[in-house]
This record gives structure tokens, sequence and C-alpha cells, in this order.
């Protein structure tokens, strides 16, 4: 029986047999002449380790991410896809300049950047609190319950949560039939179909990812730092704008620009919630896949131009959001 | 006391498991005992899959396309190496593969259960580009308008007036992927698209239909709660009581009404478009002797046709419509001569035809006008 240690030098094992007598899993497979020989190569070659330590993550990235939004880029610049068989493809710029001159394309481009920016503010706001409240006033061991409590509806699928906004507020919803049962109402108000559905349900399933960074940041706050503002004479006003504000940029950055992100790619939210008016850059780009006779190199197109952007603008965010570091320890 | 793994174990194992990944791609290498189809589900009824098999031996191997985009994906996925044998293409969502050259022409003469098609639509041009035929119509779909019955007077139900007019303002949704082709007959402009001449005077003409009905959505559109897209969220809004009207495609509509008294259903008076969802079988399929032997078995089984009515709530395209129905579901399926003469069958009138991609650009722009 042997192990190997990291100078790539043969040790005894030294995995204890279990409770009821049954050898480790772990000695078996250190036992195991091709698990031997491939540790012994790993842990005698470092570089070999390393490579396969950013290779496989590195190797997954871009075969799941990055080549498939290479074949979206390849795509929409071709003018016709699939290419008939007896005339092969063009190339062609005309479908990212039809983003500047339709309106069909640019209006609901421009609406879906400001949605989401004004998603990523009123995030902040209904997060800010939560957070605050969890990293400062509830205690340390219930801290990690309650944030779980909080992923609770993040268990189930984007689709399931949109559906369940509509049974809440549908004319027959629960809160028109709460309010015309206690004749707050005589009517169905209509609470679906138009900006307050869309940015509700957009925020219920962005808040999460504005929460956690918020609550990670509050928390690594020293409490000695409030008191200390506050025996300062800093009022409660005070100790936000000057103290905790300021500490917690990182998290709103990170928060912002995770927000800011899923906002402007979110399709499933404004398909079932949306109305006449509020349609969103995502179901463009959907329309052009699906309804539009497989117009794949527009649709490709404008995909690749709100990629672009958000992360142009996420970058932005960043930029503004984020403490600049004029000194580095 | 575990035993311990030993080297032939390990190998004994990476060979079973080997095995057993590589057993679809050794089945699909076996011609004649396999049929790959691709398509949705209500057009290949599990039951008929399974009693092929009882009868020929040979497996169908079906993958769902919920849409005629996904189709084409794994149509171009597998290029090179096509694994499709069947595809299932609605009426002129047909035209992208047979552009692409995906689809062969049908050869008649592998399927002996084709006089089983009603003529009118074996012979309309809607299967057929240059005069080739490139699908075999099992159902037949069109545009209707539905309505709750408590709501819409009966001598309103048979008019586009109803969906588009001012009565039902504020409880009506539309889809934009069919609007166009409703608005036409709602305005009277059928012939700029079911007379049209492929000339620049014809496309000058629809093109001006369609700018009009444009207009008209723009300043119209606030009559709606909602544009809607799949059938569900049509039938989410009628069951949540957000709307009264709305006009829809058979397979939205018919779901509705058979769920429901309430619902009605019409033709509209001024008329309506309606298509074909035909089988085709894909240029170089693998296996398609057995592909045609598929299709034929379908259209000689009465019961394809039922299962097919039933969840895709089209009419039937057979000589006995009734066939595989209970006498109470072919009432709730019949249509009358008098409505079916209002519908227009769409058709391709040749491999350049521009009506379709010039719909397709107005539709896109529907919802922001």
């Amino acid at each position: 029986m042997t192990d190997m240690k990291s100078d790539g030098v043969a040790a005894p094992a030294t995995m204890p047999p279990t409770g009821r007598g049954r050898r480790h899993w772990a000695a078996a497979l250190q036992q195991n002449a091709v698990y031997a020989a491939l540790s012994r190569v790993v842990l005698a070659h470092p570089r070999v380790a390393a490579m396969l330590v950013v290779g496989i993550p590195v190797l997954w990235v871009v075969v799941w991410n990055v080549l498939p939004l290479i074949g979206m880029l390849r795509i929409s610049f071709l003018d016709e896809y699939p290419a008939r068989i007896t005339q092969g493809p063009g190339v062609t710029i005309e479908h990212y300049l039809s983003l500047f001159t339709e309106l069909a394309a640019y209006r609901p481009f421009l609406r879906t950047m400001g949605f989401a920016l004004a998603v990523v503010l009123v995030n902040f706001i209904v997060a800010l609190p939560i957070a605050y409240f969890l990293a400062k006033r509830v205690p340390r061991n219930w801290q990690i319950r309650l944030l779980i409590l909080v992923t609770v509806p993040s268990w189930v699928s984007e689709v399931i949560r949109a559906f369940s906004q509509i049974l809440l507020l549908a004319s027959n919803g629960a809160i028109n039939i709460t309010l015309q049962w206690s004749g707050v109402t005589s009517k169905p108000i209509q609470f679906l179909y138009n900006w307050f559905a869309v940015g509700g349900g957009t925020i219920y399933v962005t808040v999460l990812f504005m929460l956690v960074p918020l609550y990670a940041a509050i928390e690594k706050i020293p409490n000695q730092v409030l008191e200390a503002a506050s025996d300062l004479g800093a009022s409660k006003l005070q100790r936000f704008f000057r103290v905790t504000l300021p500490l917690i940029r990182d998290g709103i950055a990170t928060g912002a620009v995770l927000v800011f992100l899923v906002s402007t790619g979110i399709y499933t939210v404004p398909v079932l919630l949306s109305g006449p008016d509020t349609n969103l850059f995502a179901q463009v780009i959907a329309a052009q896949f699906y309804e539009s006779n497989l117009a794949w190199p527009r649709g490709a197109a404008y995909s690749v131009a709100m990629f672009a952007t958000a992360l142009l603008i996420a970058a932005l965010l960043n930029y503004l959001i984020r403490p600049k570091r004029k000194f580095r320890s | 006391m575990i035993e311990r793994i030993s080297r032939r174990t390990i190998l004994q194992g990476a060979a079973a498991v080997g095995g057993m990944l590589a057993m679809p791609a050794i089945v699909r290498g076996q011609s004649g005992g396999v049929v790959n189809v691709l398509g949705a589900s209500q057009f290949f009824p599990q039951s008929m899959r399974d009693r092929f098999k009882q009868e020929t031996g040979i497996t169908v191997q079906y993958r769902q396309g919920a849409t005629d985009a996904s189709q084409i994906f794994n149509l171009l996925a597998s290029e090179g190496q096509r694994e499709t044998d069947i595809v299932l293409a609605y009426g002129h969502r047909n035209f992208p593969f047979i552009a692409a050259g995906y689809f062969e022409e049908i050869d008649e003469s592998q399927i002996p259960n084709l006089n089983k098609i009603n003529p009118v639509y074996l012979n309309s041009p809607a299967q057929k580009v240059d005069g080739v035929r490139y699908g075999i119509p099992v159902s037949a779909g069109f545009m209707l308008s539905v309505f709750r019955n408590s709501v819409v007077p009966e001598a309103e139900r048979d008019t586009w007036e109803t969906v588009f007019g001012d009565a039902h303002a504020g409880r009506l949704t539309w889809r934009s992927g069919g609007l166009l082709l409703a608005q036409i007959f709602y305005h009277g402009v059928q012939d700029a698209w079911f007379k049209f001449e492929n000339t620049p005077e014809g496309v000058a003409r629809l093109e001006d239909a369609f700018k009009m009905i444009q207009s008209w959505v723009s300043q119209n559109k606030h009559k709606i709660v909602k544009w809607y897209e799949t059938a569900a969220e049509a039938q989410q809004l009628f069951y949540g009581n957000e709307v009264d009207v709305s006009q829809g495609t058979t397979d939205v509509v018919m779901p509705l009404v058979a769920a429901d008294p309430d619902y009605g259903r019409a033709i509209p008076k001024e008329g309506a478009h309606g298509f074909t969802a035909n089988y085709s079988v894909t240029t170089g399929a693998p296996h398609r002797d057995d592909a045609y032997k598929f299709i034929d078995f379908l259209l000689g089984q009465p019961d394809t046709n039922g299962e097919m009515i039933r969840s895709a709530g089209g009419v039937s395209t057979m000589l006995d419509t009734t066939a595989g129905l209970t006498e109470e579901e072919a009432a709730l399926y019949a249509f009358s001569e008098e409505e079916l003469s209002r519908i227009s069958w769409l058709s391709i009138l040749s491999a350049d035809d521009p009506r379709f991609p010039l719909q397709d650009k107005y539709v896109a722009t529907l919802k922001e006008v």
C-alpha cells in the first residue's frame, strides 16, 4: 500500500478503516495504479498540475461560452442563414446598421438599457435595508439561515416565478380578490401587462444578485467603526452616507453590474408580464429567431450588439461606483 | 466488506459504459430498422409509433421540434451526417427548408395511402414549389376569432370587427405573428396577397397594404391588454379573465373551445388564411425507404387522424374527416362547408416568392409602431 506525497515519494497509506470495518473509498482509490501514476506525474511536475487546474475551467468556458459567441458573431455578418445550398452566404453589416435605422429595433434597445438601469436603482433601494438588517441586526448564527430563506424563491425556475406573479396580480388573482372582498375596490385593478408588472417581476428575479454582494460588504464593516462615528457625534444619516455607503461601494458595484447584465437579457418575465408598450429587446431578438421566418443573422447581430453594449455600460457602472484605490498595501 | 477495486474491474466498467454510450450510434448505423423523426409530437402519435414498431419491427426515434427554428437548427447541427428522415413543418415555414435544400421531392409512388388525402389539400399549391411536391398535408389549420359566448352577442361573432373594433377594447389580445394576414381580410385588401403577382407593381401593392395595416395598428394597439406569442399565454389570458376576445390559429383556439363551452370560435365572414402541416422527407435521408413506409403507415391508420385533430386542433385533410373521432369530438371539430369556404389557403408561388419575407419584415415592427 502506497500513498504519494507532494514530493512524489511513496508513503504508506494512512486512511483508517471506517467504523463498520470497511476500507475507506479514498484508500481504495489511492491503491489504484492509474490514479497513482497520474498523481505521480501531476505532483512531480507543478506546471502540469497548474495547467490542469487552470486548463479545465478555461476549456469549459471556451467550449460553452466563447465558441457559441463566436458562432453568433459569424452568423451576424451573413446575409442569409441557413444559406441556400445553391448559393453560398454573402457578408453584410446591414443587420448592425438596422439597429440604428429601424424604429422597431432601436426603440426597444434604448428602452431596455433604461429599464435595466432603473432596475439596478430600485434593486439597490429594496435590497439595502434587507442586507443591512441581515448583516447588522440578526444574530450571527441566524444570518446564514435567513440568507438561505431569502434564496428560496430562486430554487424554482424563472418561468414558475413569473407565473406566480400572474396568480398574484391577475384580475382574478389574490390581490384583486382581496381588494374587492374587503370593499376597497369595486372592480379589478389592472396590475398586469404594464411597467409595474415587468419591473416588479424583474426585481423579484434579480434582487438576490444585489442582496448577496451588499450583505457581504456590510457584514465586513467592523461594528467599532460605526460606533466610533456615533461617538464622534454622527447622526444615523451621516453614519450611513459618510461611513457605511463609502465602505460598501465594492458590494454596490458588484451588485449593480450583475443586476444590470441580467436585466438587459431578461426574457421570460417580459414575455409573460409585459403589455403592448413594454416590450424589451430580448423579445425583439427572440422574434428574429422564431417569428420572422428564421431571421437568424439579424437576431445574431442584435444579440452581439446588446451583449457589447451591456458589457460597456456594466464596465462604466463598475468604474463609477467602485472606489478608486490610490494606494495598494 | 468492500472488495478492492481491481484494474480489471475498472477496465470492464469503462468498456461497459463506453458500449452504452456508443449504442445510439450503433443503432443509428443499422439502416432499415430505424426512422428518425423531427416535429411536434401531436403529428406523430406515440400509439402510432408503437403500432408501427409492432407491425414492421422498425423503431421510430422521435425528437420534439418545439419550433421551426429549432428544427432547422437540429438539421444544421447534423449537417454532413444528417440523422433526420422525416420533418414536420407548417405551411409557409416549409419555405426555408426547401430553399436550403433540406427536403427532397416526394416520391409519391412509395405512398399508396396518398389517395386517402382529400384532393383539395393534396393538390393545393401549398406543398409545392415550382410545381414540385415537397410535403404531404396531414392536417390543416387556419386563423380564427375566439371569444366568450357570454360576452359577445351572437350577431357580432362572425366578423373581424369583434376582434379589431372598439366594442371590446381593453379586453383584447392579438398575436403579432398572424395579425397582418388577419388584418388584410379585415381591411378588405386580401387580393394584394392572394392574387399577388411577382412583379414590382405586385410587391408595391402588397407593401402599401402592410404599411396601411402598420399605421392602423399604431393607432389601435391601445385596445389590447397584451401581445401574446404562445398558445399557453393566450389560454392563460382567457382563464385569468384578462381578455374576452382574440385572434388565433387553430392550435390556440381549439383547446380553449374544447375546454369550456363558454368559449366560441368563428371563421369571420370577411375571410381568413389557412395553412397545412406537412410531412417532408429530408434530402439524403439515411433511412429513406423506412421513412416512406412510416408516412404511408400513418396515413393508413384512422386513429392517426383522430389523435392529430384532438391534440393539434386542426382540420382533417383526409377524405374521411371524422376517422378516429367520437361523435362529440367530430361535432366539436367540424366546420361547415360555408365556413371552410371563407378560407384562403397559403401557397408558395416560386422559390423567390417575396411575400413571406415582406410579411416577416412588417411583423417584426408591429409591436413597436
